[in-house]
């Protein structure tokens, strides 16, 4: 399948650090291709988010080249960089995913507001944004009847975590991060939350980057990389 | 579901606070409408007080004084004008109209005025309206009055009524006179002036009073042929053909040679005594617009501090997709949205309070003030603070762009 070796993420020779601290990431080479599910091993505050951030086109390296869907990120401007964000990543972090003052629905459909494409995607597949954000939001919660246009405030956590990766999947992008989306679940929740993300990412034929500082999660994942091999002070 | 719809949901999310700081706003647009509408009704009101009179005449005072006693009645004439100076003057070529005023008596704290039936026929204000009859009409005998509409209402008088005019002003005379003898002839329809507080009652009228005659007295005098021509008036009005010839007219009377005499043109002396005022205009209109500063700032110190518990919402629109100018937009959008409301609500306001006391207001004030959406006048007040609360919006949004880029897309705040 020639789309598995499509390059999502390219790093050549990056470097990164805050102004006026050491360099803190570091990273001669590294490929993110369509269809993986990388798992990224790292424990808070090794400069993790810091990586994600990058990833994600919000911060630009100091030197060495970014490309996100074979765009330079370096090269493009704030509102590109967004707008290539918008439409081809997902995120779900590990907790406050949700906007309090929309409803389910509201909050599964917000990023087709914010990038045509995955509106257009949406509506094509499911004959609109709000039907694909249900039909998501119902394969999320097999076991449970939910009102779409219930608010958010009453959800459990691990509700809201399975509404936020409703969320990253709407519009199909083609990336889906999630940075530790399991480290304020319980024991249970966890599990029947990584079945339902992978289900859903494999459905949607999603590539995902899974950040996380629980070892026992690596052996669902077919790539691991630590986040050590990103940091300039670590990196062998 | 657009930026704006996002920014109505995120108020209406926190509408304690919204509430508050729309409440502030309307408290502070009413206040100015209201100033506004005072200040522009009075100095309306106030112009209406004469039109279609191209010169007033009088004793060599000063102009404001003049306009004053022969307009709206306040204080008094230092001296009074020879009835030959009048006679004279009113037959001068250009001279169309001349009507004689004589102040100095009063009815129960309203001014009486004696002058010539003319004045009924050439008097106008406001928009060279001229003086209606709401009853009766003008007066035909000696001792007949015709009652302005507030004197009428206040008082209670219908046409028939007698009644006592004092010598001098004030509520009670000292010599008040047991037999009553003017009688109401007519009343007149309410004009927004001083015309309607007072009562009007011709030149004989007045001097049959100082001889202290009653109407059986007046009408053997009278018919003995005995003459009931003043020998002075407080002033009068003079229409003219061209007003063109107002400014020669005026250099002929100023420098007239039986008496020094005073001619005023009236529009002139009436911008003079409102730039008398205009301080006081200023101070009103300075302290609503230091309200409304005071409201904006309070709509600036709530965006502030809502932005610090914001900044994960920030965060995770951004990581859904939303730019720096989506951010902004939105912080823009709700300071815009609570101005609006705010405005909105305090044009209601206004119009509600103006409701509930436009009958005291014309009673206290004799000011009508209409009830309407705002006028050509007001539009631009209110886009002015609209234009402020939008400016006032650019500071949270620029320190919610400033936070955007610090934060990134971190949630654990």
């Amino acid at each position: 399948m020639p789309e598995v070796t499509e390059e999502l993420i390219e790093i050549e020779d990056l470097r990164f650090g805050w102004p006026g601290a050491a360099p803190l990431l570091s990273c001669d080479r590294f490929l993110l291709r369509r269809g993986e599910h990388l798992y990224i091993r790292g424990p808070s505050g090794s400069g993790k988010s810091t990586l994600l951030n990058l990833l994600a086109g919000v911060l630009t390296p100091d030197s060495g080249r970014l490309s996100l869907m074979r765009q330079d990120t370096g090269s493009l401007a704030a509102a590109a960089r967004d707008r290539l964000r918008a439409d081809h990543i997902g995120f779900i972090f590990q907790q406050f995913n949700l906007v309090p003052y929309l409803n389910l629905a509201e909050n599964v459909v917000l990023p087709c507001h914010f990038s045509r494409r995955r509106a257009t995607r949406a509506a094509e597949a499911h004959g609109g944004v709000t039907a694909a954000a249900r039909l998501l939001l119902q394969r999320l919660f097999v076991e449970e009847e939910l009102d779409p246009t219930a608010p958010v405030s009453r959800l459990s956590v691990g509700q809201q975590q399975r509404v936020a990766a409703a969320r990253a999947l709407v519009g199909d992008p083609e990336i889906v991060i999630a940075d530790e989306p399991t480290s304020a679940l319980d024991f249970d929740a966890r599990a029947r939350f990584i079945e339902l993300l992978f289900e859903q990412v494999q459905a949607s034929r999603a590539t995902l980057v899974f950040v996380s500082h629980d070892p026992t999660l690596a052996a669902c994942f077919d790539r691991t990389v630590d986040i050590d091999d990103f940091r300039a002070e670590t990196r062998p | 579901m657009n930026v704006l719809r996002l920014a109505w949901k995120s108020l209406l999310n926190r509408r304690d606070t919204a509430s508050l700081t729309v409440l502030t706003i309307a408290v502070s647009v009413a206040l100015l409408l209201g100033v506004e509408k005072v200040r522009s009704h009075a100095r309306l009101s106030f112009a209406n007080t004469v039109s279609g009179t191209d010169l007033i005449v009088g004793a060599r005072s000063g102009s404001v004084q003049l306009l004053l006693y022969s307009v709206f009645r306040i204080g008094n004439a230092t001296s009074n004008v020879a009835w030959s100076s009048y006679t004279d003057i009113s037959t001068w070529p250009g001279v169309r109209w001349a009507i004689p005023i004589s102040l100095g008596d009063s009815h129960r704290g309203y001014r009486v005025m004696g002058t010539s039936p003319d004045y009924f026929e050439h008097f106008r204000y406001a928009d060279k309206r001229r003086l209606g009859f709401s009853e009766g009409g003008p007066f035909a005998e000696t001792l007949d009055a015709v009652l302005g509409a507030e004197v009428a209402r206040k008082l209670g008088y219908r046409l028939g009524d007698e009644l006592v005019v004092t010598h001098g002003i004030g509520t009670e005379g000292f010599d008040d006179h047991d037999n009553h003898p003017f009688k109401v002839t007519g009343i007149l329809a309410p004009t927004g002036t001083p015309v309607d507080r007072t009562v009007h009652v011709g030149l004989a009228g007045i001097e049959a009073m100082h001889m202290n005659w009653n109407r059986v007295e007046t009408d053997r005098r009278r018919a003995r042929g005995q003459d009931l021509t003043p020998r002075q008036i407080t002033a009068f009005l003079l229409g003219l053909d061209n007003r063109l010839a107002a400014f020669k007219l005026q250099r002929d009377i100023n420098q007239y040679g039986a008496e020094p005499l005073l001619a005023i043109f009236p529009g002139v002396a009436l911008q003079e005594l409102w730039d008398l005022m205009r301080v006081g205009e200023q101070a009103l209109r300075v302290v609503s617009i230091l309200v409304a500063a005071a409201a904006l700032a309070g709509l600036l110190a709530v965006s502030l501090a809502g932005l610090n518990e914001r900044r994960r919402e920030m965060a995770v629109l951004r990581s859904v997709g939303a730019g720096y100018r989506h951010v902004m937009e939105l912080l823009l959008m709700e300071s815009a949205l609570l101005t609006l409301v705010g405005i909105a609500m305090g044009v209601a306001m206004q119009n509600l309070a103006l409701r509930a006391l436009q009958p005291w207001i014309v009673e206290r004030f004799g000011l009508l003030l209409p009830i309407s959406l705002p006028t050509a006048g007001e539009w631009p007040l209110l886009g002015g603070l609209m234009t402020a609360g939008l400016l006032v919006g650019l500071v949270p949004a620029w320190r919610c762009y400033r936070n955007s880029l610090a934060d990134g897309l971190s949630t654990r705040l």
